[in-house]
C-alpha cells in the first residue's frame, strides 16, 4: 500500500513535525517501509479501529507511530506521527524521547 | 473523478472532505507558522476538523506554501532593507553581504526571490544596523 501511495496522513499530527509536507510524507514512507517487528509496542481500540502503535528512533530520536489500515479504501492511515513526548516500551526494548 | 468522501479516523464519526477556509496554518521550511492560502483545499473532517493529507493534497499544498514562503521572505526583505537604508547605502550593504551589484534593487522591485539565508542576515542586521554593520565591516577588515 505505501509503495504504491495508498496512505493517509493527518496532517497536524504528523506532517506539521516536519519542514514541509513534501519531505513529511518522503519520511513517514521511509519509516513505513523499514518497520520491524521489534519497533511493535501496542493495540489501541479507536472508536471505529484498531490502531497498532510504534516505536522508531530517527537521527538518534525517539519517535511515536500511530497508524491503521482502512480496508474500505484499502489504504494505510498515519494518525500520529511525532517525535516521543515519554519512553515508549516496545518488542524491542523501551524507546526514548 | 470525484471520490466517495472517506471516513475519519481521528473520530470516526465524521466524513473527510475537502475544505478551503482561512485560518489555518502550517510549518514550511524557516517559518513555525505560515498561513496556509485560503483557496488550498485541505481533506478535512466536517465533524471533528481532523486535517489529512494524501500525496496529491501534500503535493498541493507544499506548493502553495512554497509560494507563500516565498512571498513572506520577500516582504522580510524589503523590511530589512528599508530599515538598513538609513544607515549604510544598498551598494555598500551589497558589498559587505558578498552580493553583486545591483541584486538587492532587482530584490525589492521583485526580480529576484532572496534565500532564507540572506532574509537572516539582513534581519539580524536590521535590528541594529549601526551597530552591527559596523562589526561586520571590522569582521571583513580583520584580516
Amino acid at each position: 500500500m505505501v509503495a504504491c501511495g495508498k496512505l493517509f496522513v493527518q496532517r497536524t499530527r504528523a506532517l506539521d513535525f516536519f519542514s514541509s509536507p513534501r519531505e513529511a510524507l518522503a519520511t513517514v514512507k521511509e519509516v513505513l517501509v523499514g518497520l520491524e517487528l521489534g519497533s511493535f509496542a501496542h493495540s489501541v481500540k479507536l472508536t471505529w479501529d484498531v490502531a497498532d502503535v510504534y516505536g522508531v528512533v530517527i537521527e538518534e530520536e525517539g519517535w511515536y507511530l500511530k497508524i491503521t489500515v482502512d480496508e474500505e479504501e484499502p489504504e494505510l492511515v498515519v494518525i500520529s506521527f511525532h517525535p516521543l513526548e515519554r519512553p515508549l516500551r516496545t518488542r524491542g526494548g523501551v524507546i526514548e524521547p | 473523478m470525484t471520490r466517495k468522501a472517506r471516513r475519519c479516523h481521528e473520530c470516526g464519526i465524521g466524513k473527510v472532505k475537502p475544505l478551503r477556509v482561512k485560518g489555518r496554518y502550517a510549518r514550511y521550511k524557516t517559518m513555525p507558522r505560515l498561513e496556509i492560502p485560503k483557496n488550498v483545499a485541505i481533506p478535512t473532517c466536517d465533524n471533528c476538523g481532523a486535517e489529512w493529507m494524501d500525496e496529491e493534497a501534500a503535493q498541493a499544498l507544499d506548493k502553495a506554501l512554497d509560494k507563500a514562503f516565498r512571498a513572506e521572505l520577500r516582504s522580510r526583505a524589503e523590511k530589512a532593507i528599508e530599515a538598513l537604508s538609513k544607515h549604510v547605502s544598498q551598494r555598500r550593504l551589497e558589498k559587505l553581504l558578498g552580493l553583486s551589484q545591483g541584486y538587492l534593487s532587482k530584490l525589492r522591485s521583485g526580480d529576484r526571490d532572496p534565500s532564507a539565508e540572506l532574509v537572516s542576515q539582513l534581519a539580524m542586521l536590521s535590528k541594529d544596523p549601526r551597530r552591527r554593520i559596523h562589526e561586520l565591516e571590522a569582521f571583513w577588515d580583520d584580516g
